[in-house]
């Protein structure tokens, strides 16, 4: 592929990286003046200590863009553009997580100066009785229609000697459906008060991260259709259209449902659920292995821990694994 | 459909769940042939040992008031099959009778509670 492909991925990803920013930037203020994220704060908190956890968060927030910006330069200066595919894998690795910390961290520093009692604890919780199942979040024709796509692709690749562009989507494609299980198998633990409006918020999530996981789906099966059909479709400038008008379809789409999810989530206080309810010892670290626990995450009463005996917890490992076998596969 | 677990409750959990699931079929939410969720899900989401909920549908098993067959998901049995002895089904009532009795009041205020608490289960069954 011509490096001219990358660079217009390249900067299709960053100008989708600055609208999210531009979002998160002031996502603190969600519920209002009142709230900072998911902590009601006393008048005037935004003067003094509001504004420095606010900034300390702001930098956080910053951080990974500090070093793309930083990465991109030396991939620019010295490496090859292919590498600027690797890079973006890495940021959006990189992105999600540090935004979930820096909030963490931020509202822990808010904590301090929370409106007391403005954040119900409840110790009677209701537990829907539904089964959830991945069948019952899953669309047969869409299915069908990627299944199709993946075959087709490989058909074509077959005759092909490089392979490392069909591993990587199908391997990606298979994590994202790693990460439907998880969604799927996510604690769903309701306050006894307004069970119903948080039972929809936390179905309505749900559904959000199901989708996007399936439309990220979607989009890789079709860039590898694309890729493979390179010499039909016409060379480069046919699949540089192709993947412009997917991305852009795509990001107008999450945008639209984001914004839909985060309306409803405005309207919901949030509550301070209470973590596992049997275990006569929390687990201390970020990491513990409780076979006897089927949770991924332990909530504790400070923070959530990792169990590596939950069978999730394997799969994402050993996938995590994979995935860094195969990026040195295609480096080497 | 939701189960209420509470947990400064002095019953044990798997003895909310079974009483929980108990009372959801008692007022018709629960019918029989229903699914009840895998005990993996059900412990995930409560944070609690997997035997924990196993003895909650062992108990409920043991009852007659559901059926779980090896690698398939419990359900609701049918209200046919649950036949017990009368004495056995009075213990429980003479039980929190007692307690009643114990706890200072007259019978009248008993038979109230009692056809109110009856009402309040039945009336999903109709």
């Amino acid at each position: 592929m011509s490096d001219a492909y990358f660079y217009v991925i390249f900067l299709l990803f960053v100008a989708v990286q600055a609208n999210t920013l531009k979002k998160r930037w002031r996502l603190h203020l969600l519920r209002g003046e009142d709230w900072f994220f998911g902590v009601r704060v006393q008048p005037g908190f935004y003067g003094d200590p509001g504004r420095k956890i606010l900034r300390a968060h702001r930098m956080r927030l910053l951080f990974p863009y500090v070093v793309e910006l930083l990465a991109a330069a030396l991939i620019l200066r010295y490496g090859r553009p292919v590498q600027l595919t690797y890079l973006m894998f890495g940021m959006v690795a990189l992105i999600v997580p540090n935004h979930i910390l820096a909030v963490v961290a931020a509202q822990r520093q808010a904590r301090r100066y929370e409106l007391p009692g403005s954040q119900p604890s409840p110790t009677s919780v209701l537990l829907p009785l539904e089964t959830r199942r991945l069948r019952d979040y899953t669309h047969l024709s869409l299915e069908i229609g990627l299944a199709a796509a993946n075959v087709l692709a490989l058909a074509l690749a077959y005759r092909s000697s490089d392979w490392a562009v069909p591993a990587l989507m199908l391997y990606l494609q298979a994590g994202a459906l790693l990460i439907k299980v998880a969604l799927v198998g996510w604690r769903t633990l309701l306050p006894a008060d307004h069970a119903e409006a948080y039972a929809e918020w936390r179905e309505q999530a749900r559904r959000l991260f199901l989708d996007t996981c399936d439309t990220v789906r979607i989009l890789l099966a079709a860039e590898l259709l694309f890729a493979v059909c390179f010499d039909y479709l016409g060379g480069m400038p046919a699949l540089i259209s192709a993947t412009v008008v997917m991305l852009i379809a795509w990001v107008a789409w999450y945008n639209r449902r984001r914004n839909r999810f985060l309306a409803l989530t405005g309207g919901i206080t949030p509550v301070k659920l209470p973590g596992a309810l049997e275990l006569e010892e929390y687990p201390r670290g970020v990491l513990c292995y409780r076979p006897a626990y089927p949770a991924m995450l332990i909530k504790g009463p400070q923070r959530y821990s990792l169990n590596l005996a939950s069978r999730r917890t394997q799969a994402g490992v050993a996938y995590a694994a994979g995935l860094a076998g195969l990026c040195f596969w295609m480096f080497s | 459909m939701f189960l209420t677990i509470d947990a400064q409750d002095r019953r044990p959990i798997y003895q909310q769940v079974a009483e929980g699931i108990q009372a959801l079929i008692a007022a018709g939410d629960l019918k029989e042939g229903a699914s009840l969720p895998p005990v993996r899900q059900l412990a995930a989401d409560l944070g609690v040992n997997l035997n924990t909920v196993a003895a909650a549908y062992r108990e409920l098993q043991t009852q007659g008031l559901i059926t779980v067959k090896h690698g398939a998901r419990a359900t609701v049995a049918s209200r046919t099959t649950v036949a017990r002895p009368d004495t056995e089904l009075r213990r429980p009532l003479r039980t929190a009778l007692t307690q009643l009795v114990l706890a200072g009041l007259p019978k009248r205020k008993i038979l109230g509670m009692v056809s109110d608490e009856l009402e309040a289960l039945l009336k999903g069954t109709r």
